[in-house]
């Protein structure tokens, strides 16, 4: 099996690696680049905590070759956090006490980023259908939504 | 995901895509939003295959309306379909509902309507929904291009009617059509489990309000697509009232289904007549 050298442009910087062929984006991220936030969870494309943002859409880094991910703009949740500053999402979360045992809170952070991202005023249904693809297994989960609510007002604090 | 594979070649164009196909004949293996050769992967069944070949970069993304359908191209997503409100209007409903009845976003995100064709497996829900629609497809190969009806294109579980050095590179759905309107309805045990069994309804009504075309699929009652066409038999040229519906739950399925490991035939079979009544309800209020 002959390794490949490809680019990846994650969390804004530049990478250079050799992956294997059918190599999965997570395993890139996490043993290769030493990102450690998504994390492998069902490896089956169930359970969310391996999301990961790829040209604007979150999708299942598990099973997304990393090879298809070479030349698009892959963000991990340490990509949220800049200058210092937790970003309106991050702090969301916390705010909202989503967080128990924390497994799935990377995952649904990106789901929650990539769903503001492409519409800032969500509906309920549509927050709903963003997390369809995250579990959580302590309950905390069940503050996602009101967490999506805080960082709609959040960002617009920061913006004004 | 660790399969061991020679190479993955993301193509440019679609002459590039064929030649591989072509050269490489059964060792190459076509792949899109990956998410059933995901599943393959881990399930061993990837046997022989050195070389996937990516079909994400040949410009088959797309929906646009044309003079003979509503053409998709094979690597348009799941929400893409679902985003985009042609999908929404009665006559492609059932495509609607299916691709969004796919239970997580991120999955929606990345797999293609090609794709799940292309995979032939019985319980998938956008497959269904096309045979409901009277879908084809277009496949081509270095050695030209045929048109098939979507349900030709399925031989039994992950056995697909496509050769080796084939491409889907698009599904084309007939243009909208008045008094017309469409459904799919599937039972799960959980919402983000796969269907137990489906059905996908096309019902087009004359100007009286009578029947003047039904289309019926059950999804996961027969390792392929199952087009039952006694609910056209009894329907044609009637008014769908309680006792007609009555009377077609009767005789459908015409076919035994078969057992699957979240329900017996018996179970599928009851619980076939009521899903269908009730798909075929949602379908007449979006006529009225």
């Amino acid at each position: 099996m002959s390794k490949k050298q490809i680019k990846l442009i994650v969390n804004g910087k530049e990478e250079i690696i050799e992956v294997n062929p059918y190599e999965s984006l997570l395993k890139v991220l996490r043993e290769y680049l030493g990102l450690t936030g998504a994390k492998r969870g069902c490896d089956y494309g169930g359970c969310g905590v391996c999301t990961v943002v790829v040209n604007g859409k979150a999708v299942y880094s598990c099973m997304y070759p990393a090879i298809k991910a070479e030349g698009k703009e892959i963000t991990t949740v340490e990509g949220l956090y800049k200058n210092g500053k937790l970003h309106p999402v991050q702090k969301a979360f916390i705010d909202a006490n989503t967080v128990q045992c924390g497994y799935s809170i990377p995952g649904a952070i990106m789901s929650a980023y990539a769903l503001l991202l492409n519409n800032p005023n969500p509906s309920d249904e549509d927050i709903k259908e963003a997390f369809s693809g995250n579990l959580c297994r302590c309950s905390a989960g069940y503050y996602w939504p009101e967490a999506i609510k805080l960082a709609i007002k959040y960002m617009k604090q920061r913006e004004s | 995901m660790h399969y061991e594979l020679k190479d993955y070649i993301k193509p440019k164009t679609l002459e590039e895509a064929l030649k591989l196909l072509h050269d490489y004949k059964g060792a190459a293996k076509i792949i899109a939003g990956g998410t059933v050769i995901h599943e393959l992967s881990e399930r061993n069944l990837l046997e022989g295959v050195e070389y996937f070949v990516d079909i994400e970069n040949l410009g088959l993304n797309y929906v646009r309306i044309e003079k003979d359908g509503l053409h998709i191209g094979a690597t348009t997503t799941f929400n893409q379909i679902v985003n985009n409100s042609l999908f929404t209007k009665p006559s492609y409903y059932a495509l609607y509902l299916a691709a969004k009845g796919v239970s997580s976003y991120q999955v929606r995100n990345v797999a293609t309507i090609g794709g799940s064709v292309c995979s032939s497996i019985s319980f998938l829900d956008v497959p269904n929904a096309l045979v409901a629609l009277n879908a084809k497809a277009k496949l081509v190969s270095l050695n030209g291009e045929r048109i098939e009806n979507v349900e030709n294109l399925f031989l039994g579980m992950l056995n697909p009617n496509i050769s080796e050095d084939e491409i889907l590179t698009e599904i084309i759905l007939p243009l909208e059509e008045t008094k017309t309107a469409s459904y799919y309805m599937k039972l799960t045990e959980r919402a983000f489990d796969y269907a137990i069994v489906s059905v996908g309804i096309k019902v087009k009504l004359n100007e009286n309000g009578y029947v003047e075309n039904i289309r019926t699929v059950f999804g996961n009652v027969q390792p392929t697509p199952y087009i039952e066409n006694k609910v056209y038999e009894i329907a044609k040229g009637k008014y769908i009232n309680e006792d007609l519906i009555k009377k077609i739950m009767e005789e459908i399925p015409s076919v035994e289904p078969i057992d699957s490991i979240n329900a017996s035939a018996w179970y599928k079979k009851k619980v076939l007549k009521v899903l269908f009544r009730d798909a075929l309800k949602e379908t007449l209020e979006m006529i009225s």
